[in-house]
């Protein structure tokens, strides 16, 4: 089973418009684990990036640790990076030879996930509840003139968390991928940077699916059993306490570079050799 | 601007191992201030959720600027009262860092005297102690400090019991605002009528550079001018700083905001990419939040559906024989939805006491972090 990656370096220029793209130590390190983990349970990966983004990773030679390489990727000039911050996973998706399985950069699989796989066409992480803060009524967004959403659609179809994505038919990811970047462009210039975003790639996809009659499989359908499991681990929003908390930053990667360095000699190897863990050797 | 924390920079002839070194040696030094609540105190765990108030100019050369939200420290339950007895705020110290040449907050610590206390992130929710506009209004004011420019500031502070909207009234902002296109004309007015007398001496500088401000605000910054977006209300914003929001905030979303009576400490957003939201900010200065709890921004996926987050800057400069000196900005604030209006009433705030250290969403805390 293959999986991909994509780095997308647009939403980070927002904030930071005079640096270079740079991953964070926690990031990287996250990052590492995760490859060395779906290589070794599942199968090879490849990263999809930009240009400022594949630059940033020729320039640490992270390359090496990709089995399938690292591809540059073009998303649409015309997706706000500010609004659609995870456009890039979309981009990369299209281009991706189904099937395969989409990562995010902060998710590790610690399983082979190829029995439950072998049987499913659609497969996330979980599911999510239709709140409305997070999931508003389609028709509250505010859109271009000429859009309009297909009539197939039923939005009492619950949101997909993409944290983790299995497709299997081109066919079914032309759909989405177009419906989502569809939207993406239909809506009207907005500051919201949270429902548009969740909508384009969590929402569209299990009603498109619902409309092809597809079945969307989740390893949780509660997000509550994610508590109690041993395929996943999910940074998410610890994040932010990993953003401003030395200690526990220093402790997570300290914890990573073990398991690296117990399960994962190679790209502990890689990794020891980085100047962001110098302090770790 | 930059004058008080510019040796935090990288000089030109400085290799970045060598800016590494010398930031990694540094000592503790003073960067903002801690202000305690009993309301954010929980006698269970004898933890503080804090209210942190950093200094602008230090937090805008960090790699990520700290945020206001979201730190804790442990004491007991006496030394807590204690602590809250205290409104001016405790000393944070940091103690710093930098890889690569990227500056990051090491460790943290409060002091006072001969006390100590760690203090650390851990993304814990807090809710803004209620009298900190008047510790804002009085306290921090620089020895050298324009004694007319105190008067001001304790001028805004007494009128803490004030709504929002009573301190507004009179929209004589908007006339001389928008008509006069001047800052300077925006200053004055209802500035006057609101909050004492004194004359607000703006810059007419829109470079961003923070031309002026007032302790309780900052009656706006360069970009008004941009104009219309004010038309028809005051402008109450922490944004002496342009360089946060500066050419990134003109969505139309903002004039609905402005139009109302309220502020809302937008244009924050625009800095961090969110949507529209009117938070609580300002019970905050005031001491109460009325009708400010509105709104429905989320901040992020993370956030989403459990926090209502407040977003304002602010900034205290103060006129001295020098020029203006920068003292404080505040970041950003997480308040929990169910606390929005927790502090109106002390009799509604005693069962929330401890509501920031509720279970923590899963989305807060991610998942799987001890398969690792």
């Amino acid at each position: 089973m293959n999986g991909f990656y994509s780095l997308w370096s647009a939403p980070y220029f927002l904030k930071k418009r005079d640096a270079g793209f740079v991953m964070q130590d926690y990031e990287l390190i996250t990052l590492l684990l995760s490859v060395a983990a779906f290589e070794k349970y599942n199968g090879k990966t490849r990263l999809y990036a930009d240009r400022k983004a594949l630059e940033y990773v020729q320039e640490r030679d992270l390359g090496q640790i990709f089995s399938r390489g690292v591809c540059e990727m073009q998303v649409p000039e015309d997706i706000d990076p500010a609004v659609f911050w995870a456009g890039g996973k979309l981009v990369a998706l299209q281009m991706e030879e189904l099937p395969s399985v989409m990562i995010d950069t902060d998710l590790i699989i610690w399983e082979d996930l190829g029995p439950w796989l072998q049987d499913k066409q659609i497969a996330v992480i979980h599911r999510e509840e239709l709140r409305e803060q997070i999931y508003p009524e389609p028709s509250s967004f505010a859109m271009k003139e000429g859009y309009a959403f297909p009539k197939e659609w039923d939005f009492s179809v619950r949101p997909a968390n993409t944290a983790m994505l299995y497709l299997k038919d081109p066919a079914f990811r032309d759909v989405y991928v177009r419906e989502a970047l569809r939207f993406m462009r239909g809506i009207q210039p907005t500051n919201d940077n949270l429902c548009p975003m969740v909508f384009a790639e969590q929402r569209i996809l299990p009603t498109c699916a619902q409309a092809k009659g597809i079945e969307v499989s989740a390893f949780c359908e509660q997000i509550e059993q994610l508590r109690e499991q041993h395929r996943f681990t999910h940074i998410w929003g610890h994040k932010n306490v990993l953003k401003f908390n030395m200690d526990e930053r220093r402790s997570f990667i300290t914890r990573c570079l073990i398991r690296l360095q117990k399960e994962f000699p190679d790209m502990y190897g890689i990794a020891s050799a980085m100047e962001e863990f110098e302090e770790y050797r | 601007m930059g004058k008080l924390f510019a040796w935090l920079d990288r000089n030109r002839k400085e290799t970045v191992r060598e800016y590494d070194n010398r930031i990694n040696r540094l000592q503790a030094f003073h960067a903002g201030y801690a202000f305690l609540s009993l309301l954010n105190y929980s006698p269970e765990l004898s933890a503080f959720s804090a209210y942190a108030v950093w200094n602008g100019e230090f937090n805008e050369k960090l790699e990520t600027p700290m945020p206001q939200g979201g730190f804790m420290l442990h004491c007991g339950m006496e030394r807590a009262q204690e602590m809250c007895e205290r409104p001016d705020g405790f000393p944070i110290f940091v103690k710093l860092c930098a890889k690569q040449g990227r500056l990051a907050v090491e460790r943290m610590f409060l002091a006072d005297a001969d006390r100590i206390f760690d203090f650390y992130f851990n993304g814990c929710e807090v809710i803004p102690p209620e009298r900190l506009g008047l510790v804002f209004a009085g306290a921090r004011v620089p020895e050298n400090a324009h004694r007319e420019e105190y008067a001001h500031e304790t001028g805004a502070a007494q009128q803490s019991g004030g709504s929002y909207r009573k301190l507004s009234a009179g929209g004589s902002y908007q006339k001389q605002t928008v008509t006069a296109g001047s800052y300077r004309g925006f200053g004055m007015g209802s500035y006057r009528k609101g909050f004492g007398s004194g004359s607000y001496s703006g810059s007419s500088d829109t470079k961003g550079s923070y031309p002026f401000g007032r302790s309780f605000g900052g009656f706006g910054t360069g970009s008004y001018r941009q104009g219309s977006y004010w038309q028809g209300t005051y402008w109450l914003g922490s944004y002496w700083h342009g360089s946060y929001w500066r050419g990134s905030y003109q969505a139309g979303a903002f004039r609905s905001l402005w139009m109302s009576s309220y502020f809302a400490g937008s244009y924050a957003q625009a800095r961090f990419g969110i949507g529209s939201y009117a938070g609580g900010s300002f019970r905050v200065f005031f001491g109460q939040q009325g009708s400010f709890a509105s709104g429905s921004f989320r901040r992020n996926v993370f956030f989403a559906g459990s926090y209502r987050e407040s977003l304002f800057r602010r900034g205290s400069f103060w006129k001295n024989g020098s020029g203006i000196a920068f003292l404080m900005e505040c970041a950003e604030t997480l308040i929990p939805a169910e606390n929005v209006v927790c502090d109106e009433k002390a009799s509604t705030c005693e069962d929330r006491s401890a509501a920031y250290c509720h279970a923590r969403i899963i989305e807060e805390m991610g998942y799987g972090l001890d398969l690792i």
